[in-house]
């Protein structure tokens, strides 16, 4: 059905425009159910955290965090590009903290601000604004809807912890004066880097998305989260100087991040004490940063997946029961 | 659309209890809703946010069976890509702007991006909203935020929209508006609409069938035309000398009844009519209106008697 109204201008009738009013047209195109719904859930999310179609204001933060870590990785790239071109090998070995595991064990601090701040803008407002239950009356459930906020956090979380280490081993690599060498000797650097950064994003994003599914306020899904950061670190820090009471450091979010870092990167002190027997020539620039992890490796695992698995699990069961 | 092949229903609650810890909101309700627009009425506390909730699959019955277009909505939430709902709290983002919120909202109900754009662009133009599409929502007015919960609602094109309220909170001008579109939704769009409120005014105006619960369970079902159909009393109403018509007419011997507006005139046979006449050249009263009265769906729940003449106000 339609109607047509014919405008003339100035009394050319060739002049006219036709104005057509389709009225209200029944969609018959494709309606591809849960799956894109979840997709859509999950751009949405990543939107979200990133600003990206808002204003200046909501991107402000999330961007001050990325453009402050890819700041400083470049400044460390920078350092080691210039010790190593000027005074070669020695040089870069001169240049203390350029290595990839030095920028993660302070970029933690700084991921872990960014995950505070950003991840409660996923669940709290939805919750609060009450958008939630527009979400449960499509075809998606609960679980679908948290899976897909926690996937679009863990994507962005991954990306910014990786892109800090792509930025310091471009810095690396072209710094060095035979760049394809330099690769060459410090390859396993990337898989590591890459299962690092995954590792303290999952972790981190456990953490936060939980914080933010219990909280109705951004504001106090942040505190929380800072607060749960800070606090265990401080009171585990005295037991950590006794090797009997090391597990309790377990409890401490930085500690177990920090100590997954060092394990990664450098392995056990048993390790590195068999491996210097065996292998004391020059390993390459990180040395003077590879400092190996005190705890146990079991232990470490434990705690690294009680930390993953258990406020995932919460958060899932917390967001199951809101629909049948 | 699926429906219920007996009855021609497109949802059905067959028997449904629901309880929460001590308080039974639903007790053993029986319900069909066929297409056209069916209004749920009932008191705050009555079960008609329950009712909706049980149809969208949001919460499951204590006991009964739920059937919307042919599926069990709780094991099959594919069906909700076929129904719209329009909450009556706040459900907006504040910080988005409609065009993009319901362009998502259009993607989270199964559309895919270009259809979900296109339509969110159409159905804000229906609902009046096409200019003001790309301004956050936190900006706008009470009326246009209650348009966007429409549209929403109505994004997907689903095939029943269920309306939990959609006039509250808004002026008179803003409510018309509001039921103009709740109409529209149905006879233009072809929407099934299911509209629930406290006010009988606005179900009167809106609907086709109406339910009536109290108390959790279904008091009336039936045709709104069933309820206002017209009562065996003319309404009569006046410019002057209301006291002298009224006496002029008690002495004919017409029961009469007074309320605010007008008189009440019990009967409707054609004699009547003269009666009524000669009484107004008598007290010179000048006519304003004369019309047969309607039963108004608040009767439903006051129980004033088919003769709309307020009791104790005299009788034939």
């Amino acid at each position: 059905m339609s109607d047509a109204t014919t405008a003339k201008a100035g009394g050319d009738p060739k002049a006219g425009g036709v104005v057509f009013d389709i009225r209200y047209q029944r969609y018959g195109g494709p309606r591809e159910g849960r799956r894109r719904a979840r997709l859509a859930v999950y751009k949405d999310g990543f939107r979200k955290v990133l600003g990206l179609g808002r204003g200046a204001r909501a991107k402000l933060l999330p961007w001050a965090c990325i453009l402050l870590m890819v700041g400083i990785s470049t400044v460390l790239a920078s350092m080691a590009g210039f010790g190593q071109r000027t005074l070669g090998d020695v040089g870069a070995e001169m240049v203390p903290g350029t290595s990839h595991y030095f920028l993660y064990s302070f970029s933690i601090t700084i991921l872990f601000v960014f995950a505070a701040l950003m991840a409660p803008r996923l669940l709290c407002p939805d919750r609060r604004n009450g958008t939630l239950h527009l979400y449960l009356v499509r075809p998606l459930t609960a679980s679908d809807y948290v899976q897909a906020r926690w996937a679009a956090f863990l994507t962005v979380m991954v990306s910014v912890a990786w892109l800090p280490q792509f930025v310091l081993l471009a810095g690396r690599v072209l710094g060095h004066p035979e760049p394809l060498a330099y690769l060459d000797a410090n390859w396993t650097d990337i898989p590591k880097f890459l299962l690092a950064g995954a590792a303290v994003a999952a972790m981190v994003t456990a953490v936060s998305m939980l914080a933010s599914g219990l909280a109705t306020r951004r504001g106090y899904a942040s505190v929380l989260l800072i607060a749960l950061f800070v606090v265990p670190n401080a009171v585990t820090a005295p037991f950590a100087l006794n090797p009997q009471l090391q597990w309790v450091s377990m409890f401490s979010l930085g500690d177990v991040l920090g100590e997954t870092n060092k394990l990664i990167f450098n392995g056990t002190e048993q390790a590195a004490e068999a491996g210097a027997q065996v292998e004391p020539a020059f390993r390459g620039p990180d040395d003077m940063d590879s400092v190996p992890t005190q705890f146990s490796p079991r232990l470490l695992l434990a705690a690294y997946l009680g930390w993953l698995i258990a406020p995932g699990a919460i958060l899932w069961m917390y967001y199951r029961r809101l629909t049948p | 659309m699926t429906t219920t092949p007996e009855t021609g229903a497109l949802m059905t609650l067959g028997k449904v209890t629901k309880q929460y810890a001590a308080t039974v909101a639903l007790h053993e309700v029986d319900l069909s809703f066929t297409e056209g627009i069916t209004g749920l009425l009932g008191e705050n506390g009555a079960g008609k946010s329950t009712t909706i909730k049980i149809l969208l699959g949001l919460i499951p019955p204590t006991s009964g069976s739920v059937r919307v277009l042919g599926e069990d909505v709780t094991r099959n939430p594919l069906v909700r890509s076929r129904l719209g709902y329009m909450p009556e709290h706040d459900c907006l983002p504040f910080e988005a702007p409609a065009a993009e919120f319901l362009c998502h909202m259009a993607e989270v109900s199964g559309l895919p991006a270009t259809r979900a754009r296109m339509r969110a662009a159409d159905t804000l133009r229906h609902v009046g909203l096409f200019e003001s599409r790309h301004r956050p929502m936190g900006t706008y007015s009470t009326g246009m935020k209650q348009r966007v919960k429409l549209a929403q609602a109505l994004v997907h094109d689903p095939d029943i929209v269920l309306l939990d309220e959609p006039a509250a909170g808004l002026d008179p001008a803003g409510r018309d508006d509001m039921l103009d579109l709740v109409r529209k939704t149905y006879r233009e769009f072809g929407i099934t609409v299911v509209f629930s409120s406290h006010l009988m005014s606005d179900v009167e105006r809106t609907c086709d069938r109406i339910t009536v619960l109290q108390g959790g369970r279904v008091a009336r079902s039936g045709e709104v035309a069933e309820y206002t159909a017209e009562t065996r009393t003319l309404f009569v109403e006046v410019d002057g000398n209301r006291e002298r018509f009224v006496s002029a007419l008690k002495a004919r011997g017409v029961a009469v009844g007074v309320g605010k507006g007008g008189v009440a005139v019990q009967g409707s046979d054609e004699d009547l009519f003269d009666l009524v006449r000669d009484a107004l050249v008598e007290a010179e009263a000048p006519l304003r209106r004369m019309a047969p009265r309607r039963r108004e769906l608040a009767e439903l729940f006051t129980g004033v008697g088919e003769d709309g003449a307020e009791p104790g106000r005299g009788g034939r």
